[in-house]
């Protein structure tokens, strides 16, 4: 019992180490525990007569950003990493440099303008921030996939051609997992953009941690600016740690061991 | 068993194999040998059809590779690679069963060969839950031999398979290489360039220079009468004599003999390490004695020395 205990405080101080679980509980305090902070805010900006957005919860906000993040990380994932293994296959190598540029110039496009350019299509809400975030992470997926793919040592190809594997074999079993790290990381990076983008859905209607931050500007409320823009900090920060440990977690034989 | 007719293979404008043509017999442990760049990988990497000649014909087992479906082809064709090249992602025990799972064998059987093939090549059994990096270079190399070994295929292609070996784990395992084909009846395919390794291996040998096949032949037909100076400057002519000694065993030398000589060889061993030993302990004789240590009879210096070749 007792060596149970100490194992369990054991666990819990190393969790406590790592800056994950603190994120984390700083998130949910944010989320849930905003309207207890007026006194704070009132604090920070005094004169302002409602210093905390009550419009929807935080809680609310935070599930509708995630959402936005997610679908469009999703598709634009399904889009990247197809057309990364499509640019890296026998038939479909003359198209890698323009799909290279294809995407770079989507990225390039600055993502308000992308809006403007798509309200008009799929009306206001959510369908045009979606659009406009899958466009603007396709890019680094694109080139994280190719990246991955292309670092498969040629010898480990050869070798698994001769020995017998299909094509189809070679890419799901050997270019696919060994490329997977650096798709990953793709993805890590293309997460962490989009949760700082979504806001600007908000512009097209959407709901998300951008309703407080476009409303604070628009009328001149810097506590709402702060309460939006902080929640939007923490959930980059607590997602970028769960993309680390995932990253920990999936390499070949585990966890890397320390040493 | 394997056959090429009149291959040709560029890469670009570069030629890498020319009007090339070479038969293999059922059983053969056949040496390619040539220096770096001449097309020795190439023409290995046609008899598994991982590149297809421009002209000419490849046949194994009397079959025409490109009317064959390519997978099945190499699925019976072992495939040692010149940088081992195992699956980094993979423990040892999956590279090695890399091509008995592809041919779906069942778990038990899959089991069964790999501990025959841990036998086999004496691969230390703690090895096989590790992945290529926690393995030394000529670790990965054992491993890559077994990984060819796998699923027993009657034609294995080996590609300098012990470059990255010291020359204590070099010999070990060319003497189990050597094992494995005298009691299989496999066809060996393998490159190399170094002159000693070939020697020591081949029973059928082809020399190789720019693409082209310069000669073709036994070992021992090659070392004695090299076409050109290519050849003989490729043998190292320096050393000829000594490398012919490498191909006779003791036993063909052996004289009847009880007295004196207290040092012994082995029936087997080669006449190079039998002159060795004399010089080593200065002796003009030596005794020669079978597996269990049991007195055959013995050895003279001068019986080397006059010994006449072609026989
Ligand atoms: N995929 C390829 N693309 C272009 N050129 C190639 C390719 N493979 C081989 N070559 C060229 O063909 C020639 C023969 O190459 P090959 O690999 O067969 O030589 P090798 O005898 O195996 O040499 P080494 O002993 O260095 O391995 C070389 O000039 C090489 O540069
Ligand atoms: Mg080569």
């Amino acid at each position: 019992m007792g060596a149970d205990r100490r194992s369990l405080i054991a666990a819990l101080l190393r969790l406590a180490r790592q800056p994950g679980p603190w994120l984390t509980v700083l998130l949910l305090a944010a989320m849930f525990l905003m309207p207890k902070a007026e006194p704070l805010m009132r604090w920070l900006f005094p004169g302002d007569p409602r210093p905390v957005y009550t419009r929807a919860s935080f809680f609310e906000l935070t599930l509708a950003h995630a959402e936005l993040v997610a679908i469009s990380s999703l598709a634009a994932a399904a889009i990247g990493i197809g057309v990364g293994i499509f640019v890296t296959r026998e038939c479909g190598r003359e198209f890698a440099a323009m799909a290279g540029a294809i995407a770079a110039m989507a990225q390039t496009f600055p993502p308000v303008a992308v809006l403007a350019l798509t309200i008009p299509v799929l009306g206001y809400g959510a369908a045009p921030a979606i659009a406009a975030l899958c466009l603007y992470a396709i890019f680094p997926i694109i080139a994280a996939t190719v990246t991955g793919i292309e670092a498969v040592p040629a010898t480990v190809r050869d070798a698994a051609m001769g020995m017998g594997f299909a094509p189809r074999d070679v890419l799901w079993r050997i270019e696919l997992p060994l490329a997977f790290p650096f798709i990953l990381a793709g993805l890590r990076n293309a997460v962490i953009i989009n949760i700082g983008t979504a806001a600007i859905g908000s512009a097209a209607g959407a709901l998300s941690l951008g309703s407080p931050i476009i409303e604070g500007l628009s009328a001149s409320n810097p506590a709402y600016v702060l309460e939006g823009a902080s929640i939007v900090a923490l959930l980059a920060m607590a997602v970028d740690r769960g993309f680390a440990w995932l990253e920990d977690f999936t390499r070949p034989g585990g966890p890397e061991q320390p040493g | 068993m394997i056959e090429l007719r009149n291959v040709s293979k560029s890469f670009g404008a570069v030629p890498a194999v020319a009007d090339f043509s070479l038969k293999i017999e059922s059983g053969a442990f056949f040496v390619l040998a040539g220096p770096s760049g001449c097309g020795k990988s190439t023409v290995l990497r046609m008899i598994n059809a991982l590149i297809f000649p421009d002209k000419g014909q490849i046949e194994v087992r009397g079959q025409d590779v490109r009317t064959m479906e390519p997978e099945k082809l190499r699925r019976g064709i072992g495939y040692v690679i010149q940088s081992a090249g195992l699956f980094p992602h993979w423990t040892v025990a999956d590279n090695i069963l890399a091509v008995p799972r592809l041919l779906k064998w069942s778990p038990p059987e899959c089991a069964a060969r790999l501990d025959a093939l841990v036998g086999l090549l004496r691969v230390d059994p703690a090895l096989l839950n590790r992945y290529p990096r926690q393995l030394s270079g000529g670790q990965q190399q054992r491993i890559g031999v077994a990984r060819a070994l796998a699923a027993d295929p009657d034609i294995v292609l080996m590609d300098e398979p012990f470059a990255a070996l010291d020359p204590v784990s070099r010999l070990v395992l060319q003497d189990e290489l050597r094992g494995i084909h005298a009691r299989s009846g496999k066809t060996i395919v393998f490159v190399t360039h170094d002159m000693d390794e070939a020697v020591r291996l081949a029973t059928g040998m082809a020399v190789m220079n720019g693409g082209l096949l310069i000669q073709a032949g036994s070992p021992a037909s090659i070392l004695l009468a090299p076409v050109d100076d290519f050849v003989r400057d490729f043998l190292g002519a320096e050393s000829l004599q000594l490398r012919l000694l490498d191909l006779v065993p003791v036993r063909t030398l052996m004289k009847p003999g009880k007295k004196g000589a207290t040092e012994t060889i082995a029936a087997g061993a080669s006449l190079k390490n039998a002159l060795n030993l004399m010089l080593a302990c200065r002796r003009s004789s030596l005794g020669v004695a079978d597996e269990s240590g049991a007195r055959l009879g013995e050895i003279h210096l001068n019986d080397i020395v006059a010994r006449r070749d072609g026989g």
